[in-house]
């Protein structure tokens, strides 16, 4: 046997040096197939472990838990449906958290809830309108004349566009004209001193309706224990205000989310386009940026009124000069402002932010602000409360990434609210007021029969009743702002972030997890299967890899059977002397096999070689993510990349099975060949 | 706050819907003069105060209920509606004011203008709930047949709305009651025949009108019936309702407030 393992290697060594130039091109054919197959799993370990930084360590943690009995599937980042998503509740968290904590490898528990809430924003004029009725209210005569100046502005702009429209349609104003002729008219302002309650109504009912309706922004709220929060989840930064205090209700807002979003239109879309210049694009001959400038433009209008008066003058100069022309009306100026080039780009857009962005309001609510959440509530109704933004938040090595900072943070009090559990109190005053109104349940089936199938004639009941005065009971306003962190941390929450401290031990700590809580009637899923749709694209891209590596495979073994074919084709030859001279089949086969294999793995080895080379300059260099899916995919806006022992031996070992697989066709080609055959091919 | 705009459509619709005589000769002319006397019969031109009980169902949703007082001025075209139960509603209203809708919660202490757009989007209320009836001037009216509903005797009539109509339901089906004149059901269509909701009004109150001299109908309980998402449906119980001058401060944004305070 040892003889025969001798020669197999003396006979393949000499075979390799005697076809040099057929070892040379399979051999190299299988250390490019080595090289792709270490390099790939290389990549995609490291997109792993990437956005597992990114989605686990901001947020969602390495294990969730919640209700066996859920009707949807929990999507931290939203799924590919409408609405919040039924997931259950645990109630209450402590013995889950008990459960979970007592486990090995468990570095925290945090309970969290998810609600989606409507935020409305006034139009412009509703806003100004708003802010000058507070200023009558409160006697402040100085912002009384601002505002109104500001309310006088906004008219003007609606009666230039009313009169663009009439130039091009003849469309009805219905009393739009008067209204606005009015609006801009020194007697209505003098009449607004004498009698301003009377002027803001007039303002209010016939102004109002003219101007552009409000905005409204949807935020996806994760409540939670936001100081245990801020323990676990370490990647979560606050770059302007602060994190929300220990019993305090608050919401904190993600960066990206904001500035791409819900961000002051022209600043959004001017950073749009430094940012593509910043990679190297030209606004020259450039679509895409001519449109983002478009855009630009069109917003730009509102500035005529959103600065504050007191500043005009300034900005009207500032802006005159740079486009080289008179001061004159701001409007127009903005309009020549706004023609960009790659050559005044960038000092335009230093300009639009050294002199326009300080005096306007970019986004639509500021740290310290408090804004009105409102949500459709499990009980059916409609919820609105009151929260203050504390802080804005980046994920670090995300931060300019809008999915990542996709959700907002509140606390668990606030979210209770939002979520507005049924509770026994409502249904009960619900059956009462129905008793009361005498209405009965109809089945729409036999609606006729129950409603006109009792008496000859239809009720027509005469009635002349003093309603006695309406009296409602009292309501509660929200004055506190303040909360028990007990009684927060004792609730209900919908979920239980669990994040692990090995995360190689991840899949088993996730194991122990659902068996723990199974029990509780709760289940355990992994960060894939928890975070929705940013979930399913990581799967979609780890697939998409495999998949080409897979069929990488698949062409390299096809390349290398027909190179081995043709090889041993031209080998019949020396094959059938050998046979003529006593070897079995069975050690032709083993032979070519042998070859293969020996090329095999010295092919790997140079081919892993390559990969640790190429791999080791990416980690350097990095690979850029150009899209914002891919900077949360690659855990920032750079990917760089490791090489792991077991992605090396993965790829010799794929080699040495692909290359073994190409050669049995031809081994068995090879065993075939008569020594007569072989013969008279030689004569 | 889509969830609140049925309710509004819903109480305008029990303040504004259709009430008839009975129809002694159902020939095409005569139909054509009882929309009008239907049209006219519901213009109250006075005041308008009511209590209404209102429950939605939503399949897959709660159930939610309100009860709501409703106050109506057509001279001037204002309109308040102040929800008083359950208490977690109470002290949210509407006041429109012209073309203005506006929208108050008292727990934000926040008011918000809504548009007409905004409030029939997405809901099964239509701009048509909010105006007076036109019938006679939007459709025109032919004769079905004579129809029973229940133990009632009822007129079937289809009417088709006029090519210079601003209509919701293109094609409308309404079965009269024989005896009292008073509409029992009512059936909207798309312009293919499509059937979209079915209402019916099995009670009606008769209050007499000092401004007008004359009783004035308005449906004591409403029921529709959403025949495009199954299951949907809202009911409507008209409680008081009293037609005497209201005080002029009660449709403005303070009374409202102050009514939470």
């Amino acid at each position: 046997m040892t003889a025969v393992v001798r020669l197999l290697i003396h006979l393949g060594v000499q075979s390799l040096r005697a076809h040099r130039t057929k070892s040379l091109i399979v051999g190299g054919l299988m250390a490019f197939g080595a090289f792709l197959v270490v390099t790939s799993l290389a990549v995609l370990d490291s997109i792993t472990r990437a956005t597992r930084a990114s989605i686990v360590e901001s947020i969602a943690g390495d294990v969730q838990v919640y209700a066996k009995d859920a009707k949807d599937s929990l999507a931290l980042f939203g799924g590919m449906g409408f609405g919040t998503e039924d997931i259950g509740e645990i109630d209450p968290f402590p013995p889950v958290r008990q459960a979970i904590e007592q486990l090995d490898n468990v570095a925290g528990v945090v309970p969290m809830g998810i609600a989606n809430a409507a935020v409305s924003s006034p139009g412009d004029l509703d806003h100004a309108l708003t802010d000058l009725r507070d200023a009558v209210n409160a006697h402040d005569d100085a912002n009384v004349a601002l505002l109104g100046e500001r309310v006088r502005t906004i008219a003007r702009v609606l009666q230039d566009q009313l009169a663009k429209q009439a130039a091009v349609a003849t469309t009805e104003n219905n009393g739009a004209g008067e209204v606005l002729t009015r609006a801009l008219s020194d007697e209505f302002w003098a009449g607004m001193r004498h009698d301003p309650i009377a002027g803001l109504d007039w303002l209010d009912t016939k102004l109002a309706p003219l101007g552009e309706q409000g905005n409204t922004f949807y935020l996806r709220l994760v409540g939670t224990d936001l100081d245990g929060f801020k323990h676990t989840f370490k990647r979560i930064k606050i770059v302007e205000g602060e994190f929300v205090p220990e019993g305090t209700r608050g919401v904190l807002v993600g960066k990206a989310m904001l500035d791409k979003r819900l961000k002051f239109a022209v600043a959004m879309h001017l950073d749009t386009v430094d940012n593509e210049l910043k990679k190297g694009n030209v606004i020259a001959g450039n679509k895409t940026l001519a449109d983002t400038i478009a855009k630009a433009k069109r917003a730009a209008s509102r500035l005529a009124y959103l600065l504050p008066a007191k500043d005009l003058p300034e900005v009207t100069a500032t802006i005159a000069a740079e486009v080289g022309k008179p001061p004159g009306d701001l409007a127009a100026l903005l309009q020549d402002f706004l023609v960009l080039d790659d050559a005044n780009f960038a000092r335009r857009y230093r300009l639009f932010y050294d002199v326009i962005a300080p005096r306007v309001q970019l986004y639509p609510f500021q740290v310290g602000d408090t804004i009105t959440l409102t949500s459709f509530t499990k009980s059916g109704y409609v919820r609105s409360i009151n929260v203050k933004v504390w802080g804005i938040y980046v994920i670090e090595g995300l931060e300019s990434s809008d999915i990542a900072s996709a959700l907002s943070l509140t606390d668990l009090m606030t979210f209770r609210e939002l979520y507005g559990r049924r509770t026994a109190a409502l249904d009960a005053e619900l059956v009462t007021m129905k008793q009361v109104s005498g209405a009965r349940d109809v089945a729409r089936e036999d609606a006729e029969a129950a409603l006109f199938g009792g008496s000859d004639a239809v009720e027509v009941k005469a009635v002349q009743e003093a309603v006695a005065e309406v009296a409602i009971d009292k309501v509660v306003r929200q004055e506190s702002f303040t909360f028990d962190p007990k009684t927060a941390r004792d609730g209900f929450a919908l979920t239980a972030a669990v994040l692990v401290k090995d995360p190689a031990r991840a899949m088993a700590t996730q194991r122990a997890i659902a068996a723990a809580v199974e029990p509780l009637g709760l289940q355990a899923v992994n960060w894939q299967g928890s975070t929705g749709i940013v979930g399913q694209l990581t799967m979609v891209v780890s697939a998409i890899l495999l998949g080409a590596i897979f069929l990488l495979f698949v062409v390299t073994t096809v390349i290398l059977n027909n190179s081995l074919v043709m090889a041993t084709l031209e080998r019949v030859a020396e094959i059938g002397t050998l046979r003529a001279i006593g070897a079995q089949r069975r050690f032709v086969n083993a032979m070519i096999v042998f070859e293969t294999a020996t090329l095999g793995v010295l092919a790997g080895l140079v081919g892993a070689l390559a990969s640790v080379a190429f791999i080791s300059w990416l980690h350097r260099a990095g690979i850029p993510a150009p899209a914002d899916v891919l900077q949360v995919l690659f855990g920032g806006p750079r990917l760089y990349p490791t090489l792991s022992a077991s992605n090396v031996v993965a790829g010799l070992v794929a080699t040495l099975v692909v290359g073994v697989f190409a050669t049995l066709y031809p081994a068995r080609l090879a065993m075939r060949v008569q020594p007569v055959v072989a013969m008279q091919g030689k004569e | 706050m889509k969830n609140d705009v049925p309710w509004f459509a819903a109480v305008i619709i029990a303040a504004v819907a259709p009430s008839a005589h009975a129809l002694a000769v159902p020939t095409e002319a005569e139909l054509v003069q009882m929309l009008a006397v239907i049209d006219d019969r519901q213009a109250n031109t006075g005041d308008y105060r009511s209590t209404a009980y209102l429950e939605q169902k939503e399949r897959g949703k709660e159930d939610t209920a309100f009860e709501v007082a409703f106050f109506r001025r057509d001279a001037d075209d204002k309109l308040m509606i102040l929800f008083t139960k359950p208490k977690t509603e109470a002290g949210k209203g509407y006041l429109r004011l012209d073309k203005n809708l506006f929208f108050y919660d008292p727990t934000v202490g926040k008011w918000e203008r809504r548009t007409e757009r905004e409030r029939i989007g997405g809901t099964s209320s239509n701009r048509q709930d909010f105006d007076e009836s036109r019938l006679a001037k939007e459709y025109t009216p032919k004769y079905v047949a004579a129809d029973k509903l229940g133990k009632l005797e009822a007129h079937h009539l289809a009417l088709t709305a006029k090519a210079d109509a601003d209509v919701a339901y293109p094609l409308v089906d309404l079965w009269l009651d024989v005896a009292s004149g008073n509409v029992l059901k009512r059936e909207d269509k798309a312009l293919s025949g499509k059937l979209l909701r079915t209402t019916y009004y099995p009670k009606w109150n008769k209050v007499f009108s000092e401004s007008k001299k004359a009783d004035v109908y308005f449906p004591g309980e409403i029921r529709i019936y959403d025949e495009v998402e199954k299951g949907n449906s809202s009911l409507i119980v008209i409680r008081d309702v009293d037609l005497r001058p209201l005080d002029a401060n009660l449709f403005t944004k303070a009374w409202l407030e102050s009514k939470s305070r």
